[in-house]
């Protein structure tokens, strides 16, 4: 224990509180720096309505989330446990894992989107607003997308592979802006002027599953 | 805080390690009890900083894996919670990167076929938007943060340790992300005024 520490005063003091409080609202400070924190508390205002804000904000912040069962997450993680303990007993050819499955194509979708790093982690949906008919509404509804450039929405099928899809993106030079949703529709931005065409092209494509020119009015 | 549902009927920290235990020597049924403990925690984590809420079921499936795979490395010099939200945000990442990869192979060793769907994740849409719009102002780091403070109830220096960051950053961060949440609720209260 330092006293010297615990005495030190002024600005510098309410500063270093200031860092400290989120974890004094947690609870998880040592005893050191909560002796600290709760004797500058005692005659500092500004950090005793900031604890208050803090508070207030916890709150905004604190929209349910639920979850599906528990039970059906464990079965599907046994079912994954076991295909993997019965691939390592035969010969020990693993392939691209998740990557090659079927359930592939909403991981590249979600990878490729948190990749562009940015734009994507910015806008980048945490929970999808579920309102609204189609992934078109949602989308609209979900983001101003700041880029240049012409935007489509595209879903792969469920069987691309990572190379089609990379394969078919690049082909129209095409980029990742966001996405995607729950039914993996993503977002991406073509060269400006080149939508018309990279929507033909990409619907040749035997990966893509949808492919269409997204214009719409954007709330501001 | 009520919204870590579960979080609460978790054991502490001897029972947890008990279980893990168990886990080295392939126990299924002390498995399934780690998993339900963290399973509303870590899909939380996930969902809420880092991925899509359908993401976040896969991320969970791939940690607990290596959870499962990897029991026997926990050398205890950490608390167990730190320890897997390290490994879930660290196959997080590892998600992320995947495409920065240039050739079409992609290294694999701890991730696989997975069955999780999005279905499993419901939302409550109004809710659920207003909190998106908050925290889509904030880079991905900061809202770790934000979120293992606030509705994790971890130290700083775990914060640090799940997040492999000196701590010192975990408090700027932390900083930074307060202020800017804050404008931004501000300015939505005015919007609804
Ligand atoms: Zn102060």
């Amino acid at each position: 224990m330092n006293n010297s520490i615990v005495q030190l005063d002024g600005p510098a003091q309410h500063e270093a509180v200031q860092r400290l409080l989120p974890w004094h609202l947690n609870g998880t400070l040592g005893s050191v720096e909560r002796v600290r924190v709760e004797k500058h508390l005692a005659e500092c205002p500004l950090c005793q309505s900031d604890l208050e804000e803090q508070r207030e904000l916890m709150q905004a912040l604190d929209a349910p989330h639920a979850a599906g069962s528990a039970e059906q997450g464990f079965a599907g993680l046994m079912r994954r446990l076991d295909e993997d303990e019965q691939s390592a007993a035969g010969p020990r050819t693993r392939a691209a894992g998740v990557w090659s499955s079927p359930h592939f194509s909403r991981w590249f979708a979600v990878a490729a989107v948190a990749q562009c790093a940015a734009i994507a982690l910015l806008a980048v949906v945490l929970h999808w607003p579920v309102e609204g008919d189609g992934p078109y509404r949602t989308l609209s509804a979900a983001m101003p997308v700041r880029t240049s450039g012409d935007q489509l929405v595209v879903a792969f099928h469920d069987d691309a592979s990572l190379g089609e899809m990379r394969r078919a993106l690049s082909a129209v030079g095409g980029r990742i802006v966001d996405g995607p949703t729950a039914d993996g529709v993503l977002v991406i931005a073509v060269p400006p002027g080149s939508a018309g065409p990279a929507v033909t092209a990409l619907r040749a494509q035997l990966a893509v599953r949808l492919a269409e020119s997204l214009v719409l009015a954007r709330p501001r | 805080m009520s919204v870590v549902e579960g979080a609460d009927e978790c054991s502490p920290e001897a029972e947890e390690r008990a279980l893990l235990a168990r886990v080295c020597a392939g126990d299924r049924t002390a498995f399934e009890s780690l998993y339900r403990c963290y399973r509303p925690r870590l899909l939380r984590f996930l969902a809420r900083t880092l991925w899509s809420p359908a993401a976040a079921e896969e991320v969970l499936n791939d940690t607990m894996l290596v959870v499962w795979r990897r029991a026997d490395t926990f050398n205890g010099s950490c608390k167990l919670s730190t320890w897997i939200f390290a490994i879930a945000y660290r196959t997080a990442l590892k998600a992320r990167r995947i495409l920065d990869d240039p050739s079409d192979e992609v290294v694999q060793d701890e991730a696989d076929e997975s069955t999780a769907g999005p279905e499993g994740v419901v939302i409550a849409a109004q809710q659920a938007a207003a909190v998106r719009r908050m925290l889509e102002g904030l880079p991905a780091e900061q809202r770790a943060v934000v979120e293992l403070t606030y509705f994790q109830d971890f130290s700083y220096r775990e914060i640090a340790a799940v997040l492999c960051c000196p701590v010192d950053t975990v408090k700027t961060r932390m900083f930074h992300a307060r202020r800017k949440l804050r404008l931004l609720l501000d300015a939505q209260k005015k919007e609804i005024a």
